[in-house]
């Protein structure tokens, strides 16, 4: 029997993920003027749908995380340069000009033509893939050979068992047809409707854009079939299928490798310094991270 | 069965890894379990029992030992004291079932449901004056009473004037060590919204110390110490712990509520103490 175990369930890893999910968001917006053309931007993104589901052979799946490109405006200007006609002197006296032409100028503004793009909402990528969840002790460089482990933890360079999130396969599409055509159609019929039939009272409006959307529901399934027996492919054999994916499931590791998830120092301090009097430490062997179709188990036991 | 049926966290330790606990803490803060005069202090070598503490703890220049005044000597006026040591030398823990240690018949074996078993070893001593010694001591605390009923020595108005007790030098150290059980479990207590752990001890024995009445006596000095003076300073509020997961998500972790699935939270069964713990996400 271990000595610690700490077990979380899945239903907590459910709830987390869907908070996490739900609170990520991120926006930028700028502009850049080369001369002629400009451009300026207002782009973003959310994340939406997509599971978590512990596996029963350790290991972690997601499945069909959304990432929502929202707000996607993108304004392209063109500045050319202006050209004015007229303003000559018609009639010219010892006093100056008794009379002009008209002076007219065109492409005055800045810019002359802007060509406004907004696909908000409307392009999804979609992202899933297996995980397991690796230890590894780890000992910090800076630490020297004389040092002892109070030392260490005084220096803070103690060392650590450190829980990585390593990838097993991911499956990334980088336009998500289903969702994006299904995105563009619901939108679609949602102007259609309000436009061509806006004299419908609003219960017959929404019933009407009830039975179209589940039309495209069906729609984005059909289109998701080639996606969804890639990914079932993908959770069967453990690998990525595509080069891309490959590709990406391999950096994926490589900066798994590199930024653990969360890391328990060794020797665990169990009472910190009172005074002078240092802290009780005790060393952790043989830490590890099990998963179950229900919870994900941690076990350590205490070191002698 | 998985861990997590009832509740969103589990955690628990198993006894063995709490005795290793146990130890670590004795050798790496072995000052809260070796106490003494500053005779002890100078001469650990006099202790009953060597100290075996860990080597960070004199690199550091930790203590080995908390130092007390000498035992003070009744009739002395607080100016004589005698030097001792009071050590504990080994501590087990025993959770349901027990089966690390036998506890005495006087405790009702086998140990109970949800009950925790501890033995520790108490080891003692005493610095005894020579007889010479002590005659010399006794002579001048005489002769200072006499002084004082004659009104020469009126010095001592105030007990912050009082001077250190002065031990009564001696050689003669004859250590004891006794076995001392005692059975302990876990009570919530206070209202639902403000609930704590207390420890609780439900009985305590002192083996093999004669006449009976002088054992009941120390078991009583003891166990109401302990009832007193230790065991409610080690009470743990179960307060909600809130964790921020960066600005994701916050987690607030506290106690499964006692129910029909989880009658004991925390529970001390099947050599663990199991902690069940629900999870809100916000």
């Amino acid at each position: 029997m271990d000595h610690f175990t700490v077990a979380t369930s899945e239903k907590t890893f459910r709830k987390l993920f869907e908070k996490v999910r739900d609170n990520v968001s991120e926006s930028t917006s700028g502009n850049v003027d080369l001369g002629p053309f400009s451009l300026s931007w207002n782009l973003g993104f959310r994340l939406e749908d997509g599971s978590i589901d512990l596996q029963g052979d350790n290991s972690v799946l997601i499945s069909e995380l959304d990432v929502v490109y929202d707000p996607v405006q993108l304004t392209f200007g063109i500045d050319i340069p202006e050209i004015c006609i007229g303003g000559f002197c018609i009639i010219p006296t010892p006093f100056g000009c008794a009379l002009r032409a008209p002076r007219i100028c065109v492409f005055s503004a800045d810019p002359d033509i802007s060509l406004p793009l907004d696909i908000s909402g409307l392009v999804e990528s979609e992202l899933s893939g297996s995980f397991r969840i690796k230890t590894r002790y780890f000992v910090d460089p800076a630490r020297t050979a004389g040092m002892t482990d109070l030392d260490a933890e005084d220096a803070g360079v103690p060392n650590k068992w450190q829980f990585l999130l390593d990838p097993i396969w991911l499956d990334i599409d980088p336009l998500d047809i289903s969702d994006t055509v299904g995105n563009i159609l619901d939108q679609a019929i949602e102007n259609a409707v309000d436009t061509l039939l806006g004299w419908l009272p609003g219960w017959a409006k929404d019933l009407i854009k009830a039975i179209l959307g589940s039309i495209v529901d069906l729609i984005r399934e059909i289109l998701d079939i080639a996606d969804d027996i890639d990914e079932w492919l993908s959770n069967l054999l453990g690998v990525s299928i595509g080069i891309l994916d490959f590709v990406l499931t391999a950096v994926a590791g490589f900066l798994a490798k590199r930024f653990p998830i969360f890391e328990v120092e060794d020797p665990y301090p169990v009472l910190d310094y009172n005074g002078s009097l240092i802290p009780v430490k005790i060393p952790l062997i043989g830490m590890d991270a099990k998963i179950t179709e229900d919870e994900m188990i941690l076990t350590s036991n205490v070191g002698v | 069965m998985a861990f997590t049926d009832h509740c969103d966290v589990f955690g628990a330790v198993h006894e063995e890894g709490f005795n290793i606990i146990g130890n670590h803490i004795m050798r790496q803060r072995p000052s809260l379990f070796n106490y003494g005069t500053e005779m002890f202090s100078s001469n650990p070598q006099l202790l009953c029992k060597p100290i075996t503490a860990h080597p960070e703890v004199t690199r550091r220049g930790n203590p080995l030992i908390t130092v007390e005044d000498p035992l003070p000597i009744l009739g002395s006026q607080g100016l004589l004291g005698i030097n001792f040591c009071f050590q504990v030398t080994e501590l087990k823990f025993d959770f349901y079932p027990g089966d690390q240690f036998s506890i005495p018949q006087e405790l009702g074996p086998p140990l109970e449901k949800q009950r925790i078993a501890i033995v520790a070893e108490i080891c003692g001593a005493i610095v005894c004056p020579d007889k010479k010694v002590s005659d010399h001591f006794g002579d001048e605390i005489a002769k200072l009473t006499f002084d004082q009923k004659q009104g020469k020595e009126n010095e001592r108005k105030d007990e912050k004037e009082r001077p250190p007790i002065t031990p009564i030098p001696g050689e003669k150290i004859e250590c004891f060590c006794l076995q001392l059980y005692s059975i302990l479990h876990i009570e919530r207590i206070g209202p639902l919204n403000e609930q704590k752990l207390a420890i609780r001890l439900d009985d305590l024995e002192i083996v093999d110390i004669r006449p009976e009445a002088l054992e009941n006596n120390l078991e009583c000095y003891v166990a109401t110490t302990l009832r007193v003076g230790i065991l409610p300073r080690i009470r743990i509020a179960l307060d909600t712990i809130v964790y921020k997961l960066g600005q994701y998500a916050i987690l607030s972790i506290f106690a499964t509520p006692i129910s029909g699935t989880v009658p004991n939270n925390p529970a001390v069964e099947e050599n663990l103490i199991k902690v069940f713990l629900n999870v809100g996400v916000s």
